[in-house]
């Protein structure tokens, strides 16, 4: 099981939940599994074709993973957080 | 030199092992561009002016609204109408008359972004990103320390960038939130203080910098989350 973490922004959508325990072996495949538990964050995450947004963010074990990484494997026991770029002043 | 008078002004600060009469000299000669003069840039303008930073520079070609006032510090209600540099100007001033405040009202372009920060190290206080990205690529093209902060409701971010170490800002984001903003006065006023940290480490050579490290504050649970940042191998800017 990987442990997904969610930034604020996101917990409106998990029930306020930080962090929920999924079964993937991607981050690709650990947000589907949180999208089928909360599908209220597809709302923020896609676009209305169904593209994942480039302001969502993802990071594994607390290191920032880019586009090319969504495939990447995970481990049990791995941590991902997944947030979205804000960008107020 | 420092006078009498910045002596017993910094006095407090000059106590710091790490600061000391040397620290304090550092940042009389030093130069900062803040870009934004709103909800960040109030806390980082206001606490490097009292610091000591010897010349500051804020950009903004914005004016004073009603709807400002209940995070950008620097702007009162008398001001409302204001260019907002004009109103910073004023009080930082008055705060500090021992430093020099610059105030240029323009908008950051294409065009003018490389004269306006010229050799100075650059805060990031503007809340558009193709302005962000804007002082990213000078940052990065003159060699100079980049200092990004964000915000959204109680949420906040910050890092530090240094050309040829760090990761940049086009590492980072490729897009936000859109629309228009929620927040509260008390997160900009944390993530500016964040900023104004940086800066006055940097310039002093003191303490561990936010390189390649993303600080998110979050306001409402009141904790501090830390993650790793690395370049982007398909990075426009940077690679």
């Amino acid at each position: 099981m990987v442990t997904v973490k969610v930034s604020p922004l996101l917990r409106r959508y998990t029930n306020d939940k930080e962090s929920v325990k999924v079964k993937g072996n991607s981050p690709m495949e650990c947000l589907h599994a949180l999208e089928a538990k909360y599908p209220d964050l597809k709302r923020l995450l896609y676009d209305k074709n169904g593209a994942l947004l480039p302001r969502v963010m993802f990071f594994v074990n607390n290191q920032r993973i880019h586009a090319d990484e969504l495939n990447s494997t995970l481990k049990d026991g791995d941590e991902l957080l997944i947030s979205v770029a804000i960008g107020g002043a | 030199m420092l006078s009498k008078r910045e002596l017993a002004r910094y006095s407090r600060q000059i106590l710091i092992p790490e600061w000391a009469k040397a620290g304090q000299q550092k940042l009389k000669k030093a130069k900062v561009v803040v870009a934004g003069a709103g909800g960040l840039g109030s806390p980082v303008l206001t606490y490097l002016a009292v610091a000591g930073v010897g010349k500051l520079r804020v950009i903004d070609d914005d004016k004073v609204e009603l709807g400002n006032l209940n995070r950008q510090i620097l702007h009162w209600d008398k001001d409302i109408g204001r260019a907002k540099v004009d109103s910073a100007k004023e009080k930082l001033e008055s705060l500090n008359p021992d430093i020099e405040v610059e105030a240029i009202h323009e908008r950051i372009t294409e065009d003018n972004v490389f004269d306006l920060v010229e050799d100075y190290a650059i805060v990031d206080a503007v809340d558009d990103l193709p302005t962000r990205f804007l002082l990213n690529r000078a940052a990065l093209r003159k060699n100079l320390p980049f200092f990004h902060g964000a915000i959204y409701g109680f949420e906040g971010r910050a890092t530090t960038i240094i050309p040829g170490k760090t990761s940049c800002l086009r590492c980072l984001y490729q897009e936000v939130m859109p629309g228009k903003i929620p927040v509260v006065g008390v997160t900009p006023a944390v993530i500016g203080c964040i900023q104004a940290t940086e800066v006055l480490k940097y310039i002093l050579g003191i303490g561990e910098l936010l390189t390649d490290r993303f600080l998110i504050y979050d306001g409402l649970s009141m904790r501090f989350t830390e993650v790793k940042l690395k370049k982007d191998p398909n990075c426009c800017e940077c690679k």
